[in-house]
């Protein structure tokens, strides 16, 4: 199970700066997810750890081996980095059970060899598909016949780029599901680029948030959404509701009222913005609950909740701000709303 | 690289003899036709190249997407001109009708015989094209006739460019055809220097002009085709457009004008051929020769395929992946040796051929390394096209499963391109059969292809005792023409369009769209299905396309 | 846990290896299929070229020369291989081969790529004796090259449209107006060129300027050869052609004398219309096969190859005593004394009069 070390490293393209001096510590066996807005250098910094993309500094270390340094390149293919792009990539003009079988030593033929692509077939779900072209299986099913072939040589680390974006949605629920399954199963080491914060949440062990070249954070789940570095991070790993207001030791004073802080001791006493979950904010169709008193302007209906748009009437200028309710609600509507938890506080 | 050098021996060669010019290459150059050669030569290849692409890309419509009758039928004739050679397409025309000279014969003849050029990339790529593009314009109120000009062309335009490249080269290097027509071309200028003064250099200074000629021709048509092959993004589609319903006026129309090519370019030829034919048989056909000579044609053009594939899949899948300067300047420079007449890179050959390789001068090797100079762009185009066609993702993906290059070269790049060196490999093939400027010079003394056979009996204006051989070649080179339209057809089908800014290293756009799109739905969907049934139906297009 | 690398054969090392080792194999045998292609069983000149043999490069066509070349192994005894391609192709290659070139000897189809050799150093001095025994004037006076059989050029007339031709005696007589776009020409054609360049021997260079411009101002019809000339006549698309001799002798042998309506008429012995050209041969300097070459040399001169020039291709013998074609004039009677041969090989001078007048 390799850690993989990246330190100082840097990437331009011409006068983009893909990557501004980034340090990244990925520990062996985790599953990291490194999530950014397009374009902010996460993919560049997964092709520079597998090797397709020199730096122009900084250096790389993969499992105690130095792999990339100033006057050090290894070659992609004595990393022991499995790459599995997006959408797959498989061989098209290999069938299933040869794409599974094209990073093992042994031939095609041999007996290890085809052990081990039904294993790894049986760990993906797809027993007896290996004679199956491409072309012939569904998206979902692509994805896990490429997640299998970079498994099979059983490398030291696995990167996947954004290997979920080309499934329905339904569907990517289900296969991230399922491949984080198969890398817990086995204990890879897994970096995986993607720009969806649910995915990057749901799945990872750590978050690696990442914007205009510079890894702006680096921690579990939990602290990435709950505790965000700033308001950068905070705004891009979920919905943020931001409210104006004035920080005093553990509070801040907002027009949802006194709010507690989360330690709060980097940002100065003073006038800040205020963040809150959507889900923090609890909305009451019963006007007698205590509250603050809102107008509902618009009802989102997902199925499980809805995404309520609301006006607060008791502020001058009206503050606007969206919550999650499951109550019964309708444009028009008068509500009460309270906040649950403590707020963020950023400088304003 | 070695390889890559060769092709641009020519070059060496004429740079060489113009520098031994010294203060005569001005004049030459300043002689009052000069200026007029270049302007008529132009005219020519402009003339040419623009009805070519009007034919190949109107042709390949009318098989491609609309009803057509007979338009499976239609396609393979119309691709067979190519099996006719441009001198035996001239003597035809010459021989029977008599206005078919000078700028309008050397134009029908070489349109005639170069469309196909265009035609079969174009047929190719129209299965390829992306019917959701015209769908869109259709809906935004364009009529079929502007979206295809605007949509559909556009989209056909990098095929239908290379091809009109090979078409543009052709005619600048063509000698056979000009000079039986009587059409005062470079090539024809370059011979008579030659013949006139035996005399190298005014030839190689007018040659190095033809150079230059080429070099712009080859860099426009990398600039008219260069923004283009950057906006095919993502999965494309493999889904077909509907067909073009034709009503019965313009199915006949079309019908009308379709059998009007196939009779020009094919019937007529083949017809005038087999006239001679049947004339000369009174007089007896030497069949000893004839087979001897197909043979060693048959030999020659295969060797000579295969020695210049060899040279063009290392060229081509480096030109493909790893754009520099110096790939550019070795591909640009095999073009130029495209548009050289073969007589100039014959002679080109016979200069390093006495200096350098005297054991194998007048050698079969010799004269196969003739053939890979002069054809190695044809068999480096397709390959390049093919290897760019494929993502190289994909070989990221196989060395970072433990492939070294030369493995991943082997195992994935050079399989996926099997269609493009397929058809570059049938092309080389093909056209080695017609050549006979460079094999005149340069084969082993005593031997005899059919063109060299034909040349001898033309020569005596024999045109019945020739009439054996052009139909053998004919018959020789269909084979070719017919591996070539499958090969391309497979390559306009199975592999994927290429992605664009991925390769640089940065984000494609890929997932730019709708990106910090703040609100998702979270958690849990209520049907999830289980692993067993996601199988989704196997002919769904998207899934098919997205390798 | 690197990922185990594989030692595999190199699929591009393998091709390119098995390329040279056929490329070695077929250096000598592709040739051998080949070999027997001139389909003469027994032939010497089909054979792949080896050391020992005397190397011909013939401008001269396959079909007119190659039973005579055969005939000439067989009565030197000399092992033949021939080259074939035309006459300043060959010269350019001969050019450009210099001192390394395999040929012995140079049959050229006229005497302008032999004097561009001459004249390049690149021809042995030929034997006196020998090239006294051909008629004056067909030889090089520095004995460099020898012609081996010679050609006129004829006006070709349809006897119906233009029965005065029988009587023409000038090429100025194709001038009349009367005959606006009704003369046949060849322009490509590298005895039309010579023709043009007597004109210019004859009537100097505005002489010949001014003879071209009013040629050109008469319309004259373009064809690509002399035989589509001859065609063209005889179809009566043209009244005249301007031809050589033989053309009409060819055809009247293939389709029989009767079968064929046009003419030809010999101009008067002066008149550069009816210009002489030669064929001829000339040894390359070193070759190793100097004995072999003089002795092919003095066949092509000696009676059975003269007879074969007159009966088989119709051309005139050059040496003395050798009896022209049956129906011909004397070689003799018709030479245009004035015109020396040599000054043929100014041909670019005559190929840019044309340009200039608009006549290619």
């Amino acid at each position: 199970m390799s850690t993989v070390t990246l330190e100082g490293v840097t990437k331009a393209f011409g006068a983009t700066t893909a990557l501004d001096a980034v340090d990244l510590t990925v520990a062996g066996g985790h599953l990291t997810a490194v999530l950014g807005p397009s374009g902010c250098g996460k993919t560049t910094l997964l092709r520079v750890v597998a090797g397709f993309v020199r730096p122009d500094a900084g250096t790389i270390a993969v499992g105690g081996t130095t792999v990339e340094a100033p006057g050090t390149h290894v070659a992609p293919e004595r990393r022991g980095v499995a790459i599995v792009p997006q959408e797959g990539a498989l061989f098209p003009h290999l069938d299933v059970a040869a794409n599974v079988a094209f990073g093992l030593p042994g031939r095609r033929r041999d007996r290890a060899t085809a052990e081990r692509v039904e294993e790894m077939l049986a760990l993906v779900g797809l027993e007896g598909h290996g004679d199956r072209r491409p072309d012939e299986l569904s998206g979902g099913q692509q994805q896990r016949v490429a997640l299998a072939r970079a498994l099979a040589p059983s490398p030291g680390v696995v990167v996947l780029d954004e290997p979920f974006s080309a499934l329905d949605a339904g569907l990517r629920t289900q296969v991230r599901t399922e491949v984080r399954g198969v890398l817990r199963a086995i204990g890879a080491t897994a970096v995986i680029v993607t720009h969806d914060q649910e995915e990057a949440l749901s799945m990872a062990d750590s978050v690696a948030v990442m914007d205009r070249g510079r890894v702006l954070m680096h921690g579990t789940p939990a602290e990435v959404y709950q505790r965000p570095a700033d308001l950068v991070v905070a705004r891009f790993v979920g919905d943020l509701v931001e409210l104006p207001g004035t920080k005093a030791g553990a509070t801040v004073e907002t027009a949802l009222g006194l709010l507690p802080l989360h330690g709060a001791a980097d940002v100065p006493d003073g006038p800040v913005l205020a963040a809150l979950r959507p889900e923090q904010i609890r909305v009451d169709g019963r006007l007698e609950r205590h509250g603050h008193r809102a107008h509902v302007d618009d009802v989102v209906f997902q199925g499980h909740d809805s995404i309520v748009r609301l006006t607060l009437t008791e502020t001058r200028p009206a503050l606007r701000l969206a919550a999650r309710s499951q109550a019964p609600l309708r444009p028009g509507d008068d509500v009460a709303v309270r906040v649950i938890g403590p707020a963020l506080a950023y400088p304003r | 690289m070695a390889g890559a050098l060769l092709a641009l021996l020519p070059l060496g060669y004429l740079v060489v003899r113009t520098v031994e010019a010294g203060d005569r290459v001005g004049a030459i150059l300043a002689r009052p036709g000069t200026l007029e050669l270049v302007g008529r030569s132009l005219a020519l290849v402009g003339t040419v190249t623009t009805l070519c692409l009007v034919l190949g890309v109107g042709l390949a419509a009318l098989v491609t997407r609309t009803t057509l009758p007979g338009r499976r039928l239609f396609a393979v004739l119309l691709a067979l001109p190519l099996a006719v050679p441009s001198y035996v397409a001239a003597f035809a025309w010459v021989a029977a009708a008599p206005w078919a000279r000078g700028f309008v014969g050397a134009t029908l003849v070489l349109t005639a015989c170069t469309y196909p050029y265009v035609f079969l990339p174009v047929v190719a790529a129209m299965r390829g094209v992306d019917p959701a593009q015209e769908e869109v314009a259709r809906s935004l109120g364009r009529g079929p006739g502007r979206t295809f000009l605007t949509v559909t062309v556009r989209q056909v335009w990098p095929a239908a460019a290379s091809g009109g490249l090979l078409v543009a080269l052709y005619v600048l290097s063509d000698f056979g055809a000009v000079s039986l027509l009587q059409f005062d071309a470079f090539t024809r200028v370059i011979h008579t220097s030659y013949r006139a003064s035996f005399d190298r250099t005014p030839a190689a200074v007018l040659s190095l002009l033809l150079v230059v000629l080429t070099v712009l021709i080859a860099l426009g048509e990398r600039r008219s085709r260069g923004g283009l092959e950057q906006t095919r993004v993502g999965s494309g589609l493999s889904r077909r457009s509907e067909p073009l319903q034709l009503g019965r006026l313009a199915a006949s129309g079309a019908t009308a004008a379709v059998v009007a090519v196939v009779g020009v370019a094919l019937a007529f030829p083949l017809a005038s051929l087999v006239y001679w034919f049947v004339t000369g048989l009174s007089a007896g056909v030497d069949v000893d020769r004839l087979v001897t000579s197909t043979g060693t044609t048959l030999l020659l053009a295969l060797l000579g395929a295969l020695v210049t594939m060899a040279i063009a899949v290392p060229i081509g899948v480096l030109a493909a992946r790893h754009r520099s300067r110096a790939t550019s300047a070795i591909e640009l420079g095999a073009w130029a040796g495209h548009a050289l007449p073969g007589i100039v890179v014959a002679l080109a050959l016979v200069f390093f051929g006495v200096r350098v390789a005297q054991p194998i001068y007048q050698r079969t090797p010799l004269l196969l390394i003739a053939y890979a100079v002069l054809f190695l762009p044809a068999g480096v185009g397709a390959v390049r096209a093919s290897v760019a066609m494929s993502s190289p993702r994909v070989e990221e993906v196989a060395r970072s499963l433990g492939s070294r290059p030369l493995d991943v070269l082997r195992r994935v790049t050079l399989p996926l391109a099997g269609p493009g060196v397929a058809a570059g490999t049938a092309l080389v093939l093909l056209t080695i059969m017609k050549e006979l400027p460079a094999t005149l010079l340069l084969r082993p003394t005593g031997s005899n292809t059919l063109a060299t056979s034909l040349w001898t009996e033309t020569g005596v204006a024999a045109y019945a005792a020739a009439a054996p051989y052009a139909l053998a070649l004919v018959a020789l080179a269909v084979a070719p023409t017919l591996w070539l339209m499958h090969a391309q057809g497979r390559l306009g089908e199975s592999i994927e369009p290429a992605e664009s800014a991925e390769s640089a290293g940065l984000e494609g756009p890929a997932e730019s769209a709708g990106l910090l799109a703040p609100v998702r739905p979270p958690r849990s969907h209520t049907a999830t299905p289980s692993l067993a049934n996601v199988v989704e139906p196997q002919s769904d297009p998207q899934r098919r396309s997205v390798l | 846990m690197n990922l185990r690398r594989r030692r595999t054969p190199l699929l591009v090392t393998a091709l390119a290896a098995s390329a040279v080792l056929a490329l070695a194999a077929c250096g000598g045998s592709a040739n051998q299929p080949a070999s027997g292609a001139t389909g003469a069983a027994g032939s010497s000149t089909g054979a792949a070229a080896s050391d020992g043999d005397l190397v011909i490069y013939s401008g001269r066509n396959e079909k007119l020369v190659s039973p005579l070349l055969d005939q000439l192994a067989a009565a030197t005894g000399v092992t033949v291989s021939v080259r074939y391609a035309g006459s300043s192709e060959l010269a350019a290659q001969l050019l450009e081969e210099g001192d390394a070139t395999k040929a012995d000897l140079f049959f050229s189809q006229d005497a302008g790529a032999l004097g561009a050799l001459g004249a390049a150093g690149r021809l042995e001095t030929l034997d006196p004796a020998v090239t006294d025994t051909v008629v004056d004037g067909y030889a090089d006076p520095a004995d460099l090259w020898v012609g081996t059989s010679a050609r006129a050029r004829v006006v070709a007339y349809h006897p119906e449209q233009a029965p005065e031709a029988a009587q023409m005696t000038t090429i100025d007589a194709v001038l009349d107006p009367r005959y606006k776009g009704k003369v046949g020409f060849a322009p490509s054609n590298a005895s039309f060129h010579a023709f043009v360049t007597a004109l210019r021997v004859t009537k100097g260079e505005d002489g010949a300027r001014a003879w071209l411009e009013r040629f050109r101002a008469n319309e004259p019809k373009a064809y690509d050869s002399n035989v589509a000339v001859l065609d063209g006549v005889d179809k009566g698309e043209v009244s005249l052609g301007l031809i050589n001799h033989y053309y009409w002798f060819e055809k009247a042998a293939e389709k029989g004398e009767s079968a064929v309506t046009a003419k030809i008429r010999f101009l008067g012995s002066d008149d550069p219309g009816a210009l002489i050209n030669v064929a001829g041969v000339g040894v390359l300097k070193g070759t190793d096969q100097k004995e072999a070459a003089t002795k092919a040399v003095s066949y092509l001169l000696g009676p059975e190859a003269q007879k074969y020039f007159a009966e088989t291709t119709f051309e005139y013998p050059v040496v003395d005593g050798t009896p022209a074609p049956a129906g011909l004039p004397a070689l003799k009677d018709l030479r245009s004394s004035s015109v020396d041969l040599n000054k043929l090989d100014s041909l670019d001078r005559t190929l840019a009069l044309l340009g200039e007048v608009g006549l290619t």
